[in-house]
């Protein structure tokens, strides 16, 4: 029998981390619970309603610091401030620390949404720059861009020159710049996965699948057919410009938002998030992905590992509600993770 | 002396026709409005001409093409340029289906903060790039670095690109709605579908849909849309549909039925009344029914006056 050598990779890769096995086990989960509770979508909705509600109660206490020796590791961290490297360090720290997420020796897979030239609809390069300074702190060895990062964007941080030595140690997937075309070297493709509802077909950077630690950098922005992109949609940039055409058309009706939605998750499910750090910092409302627009200022580095909650939390930032955009309904349907992020100890100071 | 000038004239006449008989052959061909060798003096091309047509563009624009092929995009042609002293520029000219989807994007990509040229049929110059609107075409071009004449240089090449553009565009009809006596209009936008609508104000997902065409602008803290739809049957199918989702959205609240039409408020206290009339349905935010209703009537008039 011939066994085709991506089919291997991928078979050694579920074998490793069987994150769909996970994924599957949390969908069965929330299944039983909403058979056992018959809890309904409107019901669903009405609770999250509620969510919302204590969200306020959340807001109202902003500027209060809740010190991390009394919450040594939260779920999900919010850092306000106008220093965004300082902000991003609090953040992982709230988290328990690089060295929860990355082993020494780790080859670490970074997606950063860089390839914008708008303010508000890149993630601001102090940003990036904190979390690759952790990351070599923690012990990786390598740390592979796996969408090309220009050098330009790094110039854009006044920290550039005391951390060009690090930056210039970073692994890039040289082809994963758009438009990325397939190329066996650094693509898999990736067909007919049984726990996919929507995507037939996918082609994806190889490293993001083999990478030990997958870290991923959003900016949380508007998007004119998903209303946000955050961590699930960011996911499009670890797949080849073909791939993601069909994520658009490939319903037959064209910008179907649904089925755009459901491949995203599809394709996200693909890869467990080891840490997200989402830079709500300076982001834009309208005219979204590449502005420009309107950009709303919070301040706010978020961090944590349920990019559900994370994409629900932030959705919120601009002015919508978690069920409002498909992307953060469909992956918590799929179980990639909980869009009632209110269930999640979450620890917000400032710096 | 007669026959000499015949000839002359003839002369002249053969020349203007075979300009024009040029000019009609590159029509469909934007990459041949891109300025020659002779009107880019010193800049030269930097990366080759490229195209890009109908769902093509999805390799050319990295998020952003599903508002052009809403609107109904043919083609584009993109070139970059460079000077001797390193600054680039570049040229863009996005050929849609027709005039009204030509001037919807423009409209969309206005950020109200431009300087009115006259270029083209309309269009705006901002702090490092300008847009043009004329007939079928978008024509955006880009400077890298604001040097000393720059922004002259981007005017220069966008005529260049202009002179080969055949004819006049009209704003659309529809845009003759929210014309109103004592309230001048900014942001005004032409649009075709809800992405476009998405990228001006988020309703919830789906809660306007399936209209033909659209135009929003503001005035001051009030904020209009007027949404055209194919008949009055469809109109009235998709008000219908509107108003469920309104009444079931968590985004507004105080739902108030009111004679044919019905009130919501954001979370912000702001009223947005809805309004039915004939293949249209307009939204005013910023007044209650009470207080929109002299302008529902202005704009019912326009309705009347514009599609008889």
């Amino acid at each position: 029998m011939v066994v085709k050598k991506d089919t291997l990779i991928i078979l050694h890769i579920l074998k490793k981390l069987p994150d769909l096995s996970v994924y599957s086990l949390n969908l069965t989960l929330i299944n039983q619970v909403v058979m056992s509770k018959k809890i309904t979508r409107r019901k669903f909705i009405a609770d999250t309603g509620k969510a919302t509600a204590a969200v306020a109660g959340t807001v109202a206490l902003q500027g209060m610091t809740f010190p991390s020796i009394l919450d040594p590791e939260a779920d999900i961290a919010v850092v306000n401030g106008s220093d965004y490297f300082k902000s991003t360090l609090k953040a992982i720290d709230l988290l328990g620390g690089m060295g929860k997420f990355v082993n020494e020796g780790a080859h670490v897979g970074l997606l950063i949404n860089s390839d914008f030239d708008v303010e508000g609809a890149y993630v601001d390069p102090d940003i990036s720059i904190a979390a690759i300074k952790m990351l070599w702190d923690a012990g990786a060895t390598k740390i592979t861009c796996l969408q090309v990062v220009k050098e330009e964007y790094w110039q854009r941080s006044n920290l550039y020159e005391e951390y060009k030595d690090l930056i210039s140690k970073l692994d890039q997937v040289e082809s994963n710049t758009f438009p990325s075309e397939y190329n066996e070297t650094d693509f898999i493709k990736l067909k007919n996965v049984p726990a996919w509802k929507s995507l037939k077909e996918t082609e994806v950077v190889r490293s993001w699948l083999e990478c030990d630690v997958f870290v991923n950098i959003p900016v949380s922005k508007h998007h004119a057919t998903t209303q946000l992109t955050c961590a699930l949609k960011n996911i499009m940039g670890v797949s080849t410009r073909q791939a993601n055409v069909t994520f658009h058309l490939g319903s037959g009706e064209r910008n179907n938002p649904d089925y755009l939605a459901q491949c995203i998750v599809d394709q996200y499910m693909m890869k467990k998030t080891d840490l997200c750090i989402i830079d709500s910092t300076n982001f834009i409302t309208d005219n979204g992905p590449s502005g420009p627009g309107t950009i709303k200022t919070l301040n706010k580095v978020i961090a944590g590992t349920d990019v559900v909650a994370l994409d629900a939390m932030t959705s919120e930032f601009l002015d919508l509600y978690p069920e409002d955009v498909y992307t953060t309904v469909k992956a918590h349907e799929s179980g990639i993770g909980d869009m009632d992020y209110q269930k999640l100890k979450i620890v917000e100071v400032n710096v | 002396m007669f026959s000499q000038m015949y000839r002359i004239l003839m002369l002249v006449l053969f020349v203007v026709g075979f300009i024009q008989m040029e000019k009609l052959t590159a029509q469909g061909n934007p990459e041949l409005y891109l300025p020659t060798d002779e009107q880019r003096g010193n800049w030269a091309v930097k990366d080759s001409v490229q195209t890009y047509a109908d769902e093509d563009l999805y390799l050319y624009i990295d998020g952003g093409a599903d508002v052009y092929l809403e609107y109904g995009f043919k083609k584009v042609a993109s070139c970059k340029y460079q000077n001797p002293s390193a600054n680039r520029m570049h040229i863009e000219i996005y050929q849609m289906k027709d005039p009204d989807a030509a001037y919807g994007i423009f409209s969309l990509n206005s950020t109200g903060l431009g300087h009115p040229l006259d270029l083209g049929d309309l269009s705006y110059q901002y702090d490092y790039y300008l847009d043009v609107w004329k007939t079928s075409y978008f024509i955006r071009c880009t400077i890298s670095r604001k040097e000393a004449g720059a922004l002259d240089t981007l005017k220069l090449f966008a005529s260049d690109v202009l002179e080969n553009i055949i004819g006049e565009g009209k704003e659309p009809l529809i845009n003759g709605i929210i014309q109103l006596e004592n309230h001048p209009l900014k942001n005004l936008k032409y649009i075709r579908g809800q992405i476009a609508l998405g990228n001006i104000f988020n309703f919830g997902q789906g809660s306007i849909a399936a209209f033909d065409q659209g135009v929003t602008a503001r005035s001051g803290d009030l904020s209009f849309y007027v949404f055209g739809y194919q008949d009055d049957h469809k109109r009235r199918e998709w008000f219908a549909s509107a108003k469920g989702k309104m009444y079931s959205s968590r985004k507004f609240e105080d739902f108030v039925a009111m004679e044919d039409g019905f009130t919501v408020k954001d979370k912000t206290g702001k009223s947005f009344s809805f309004k039915p009339y004939r293949q249209f349905f307009i939204v005013i935010a910023g007044k209650d029914w009470e207080e929109a209703k002299p302008l529902f009537e202005e704009m019912m008039k326009n309705i009347d006056q514009i599609y008889p």
